[in-house]
């Protein structure tokens, strides 16, 4: 259970947009990961630390992914986390088949459409192969593998 | 246009590590879906890159770059796994002589695997029997092949024991279901004038569940994605995500596109 905002822990504002928020988690992991304070007297410190951090990323991206606004009064982490696999321990919510679930599942497929929609909208721009009209085209005997 | 470089770059660097651990066998072994995981894991990770220029014998007139780290060698090593135990189906299903011949090839070095990384060469092993069993018994049930094949993709995305394992695993799964889904589905019709096996050639969707069928694999898999902490070629993952996997199947156009199908 964290006791602090993640937000805080993680050092930026709650309106932090997604990539801030990972760069953010990238430079305290890397501060804090356990594998650079092997013989470090605070490596218990550190652990304790990068735990911190990791909670605090998996709480913030979590409540971003169900679209739940931010209020940190309701604290720590929410139930209703969406487990078909019955996966980790701290994921203790068994009932998947509840709203909280199809919420998700719903919410999931709409922002999957939506970016979609971006991404296949400029598929025209980012399409460096007039022959074969392949995004990716990696056929070996397409004229598009030989320009660079 | 850089974006696509660099992917291709990775493909490359995939193709001369497996080159170089396997042989020709390990070559021929290549797909696209593992450039995939291999950007996704050095994206996630950040290793080192090995950046070279160079040339290779399927191009040999235009220099071009190579791009490898930590997860590419762990990237061809997958792919050969599966490779391997893919081919020893064939072999052992169909007594396909290409198989017999592929699987010996990489017999040797595949048990090197196998040693490093048991768990995933255990579930690669189970889960293609099974659906080779379920092929064999002609049983018809997409769900349960998929997920098998969602399970196997699933511990292949898992590189390491730590936090990402669990959304490694779901991306994997439901990539893998989508796969599977997508490959069953447009290879149904041409089964089905060969009389092959197919899971759908009982009950195939119309074209309208089979887009929500495969889009909902898809959607899953993706807001697992957009959980990583992922910032290093996150555009051409999301390229691949969103538009990629869906090139050359039908079931990508609205209405209006879809006079430009076929």
């Amino acid at each position: 259970m964290l006791s602090k905002d993640p937000y805080d822990i993680l050092g930026v504002a709650p309106y932090a947009t997604d990539d801030e928020v990972k760069r953010a988690y990238r430079e305290l992991a890397k501060k804090y990961h356990p594998d650079l304070h092997v013989d470090n007297p605070l490596a218990e410190l550190a652990q304790e630390r990068f735990q911190e951090i990791q909670e605090a990323y998996d709480t913030v991206m979590q409540e971003r992914a169900s679209g739940r606004p931010h209020s940190y009064q309701s604290g720590g982490n929410q139930s209703g986390t969406y487990d078909p696999f019955g996966f980790g321990g701290s994921y203790n919510n068994q009932g998947y088949q509840n709203n909280q679930g199809y919420q998700n599942n719903y919410n999931n497929y709409n922002n999957y459409q939506q970016r979609q929609d971006q991404y296949r909208g400029n598929g025209s721009n980012n399409d460096p192969c007039n022959c074969c009209m392949e995004l990716w085209c990696l056929d070996s005997l397409c004229e598009c593998m030989e320009a660079i | 246009m850089r974006e696509y470089t660099r992917y291709r770059a990775f493909y490359c660097g995939l193709c001369r590590q497996l080159r170089s651990s396997y042989g020709i066998g390990g070559e021929l072994t290549l797909t696209y879906d593992m450039t995939f995981l291999v950007m996704l894991l050095n994206g996630l990770y950040e290793p080192e890159e090995n950046r070279r220029q160079g040339r290779c014998g399927l191009h040999p007139l235009t220099k071009r770059e190579f791009i490898s780290s930590e997860t590419t060698a762990y990237g061809a090593d997958m792919n050969v796994l599966l490779a391997y135990y893919k081919q020893l189906d064939d072999w052992q299903d169909d007594h396909d002589p290409k198989g017999l011949a592929l699987s010996q090839m990489l017999k040797r070095k595949v048990r090197r695997v196998i040693g490093r990384y048991p768990e995933q060469a255990e579930t690669v092993r189970n889960c293609l029997k099974q659906l080779s069993q379920m092929e064999q018994d002609r049983i018809l049930d997409p769900e349960k092949a998929a997920d098998l094949f969602g399970k196997l993709l699933g511990r292949i995305f898992c590189w390491k024991d730590d936090a990402w394992q669990k959304p490694l695993y779901e991306m994997g799964f439901y990539m893998g279901r989508f796969i599977y889904l997508a490959d069953a589905l447009a290879d149904l019709e041409k089964d089905r004038k060969q009389g092959a096996y197919n899971p759908f050639m009982e009950h195939a969707p119309s074209p309208e569940e089979a887009k929500v069928l495969l889009t909902t694999c898809m959607a899953e898999c993706a807001a697992r994605f957009e959980t990583l902490p992922i910032l290093r070629d996150v555009e051409i993952l999301r390229n691949i995500l969103y538009a990629g996997v869906w090139s050359g199947l039908p079931w990508q156009d609205d209405e209006e596109r879809s006079k430009d199908v076929e």
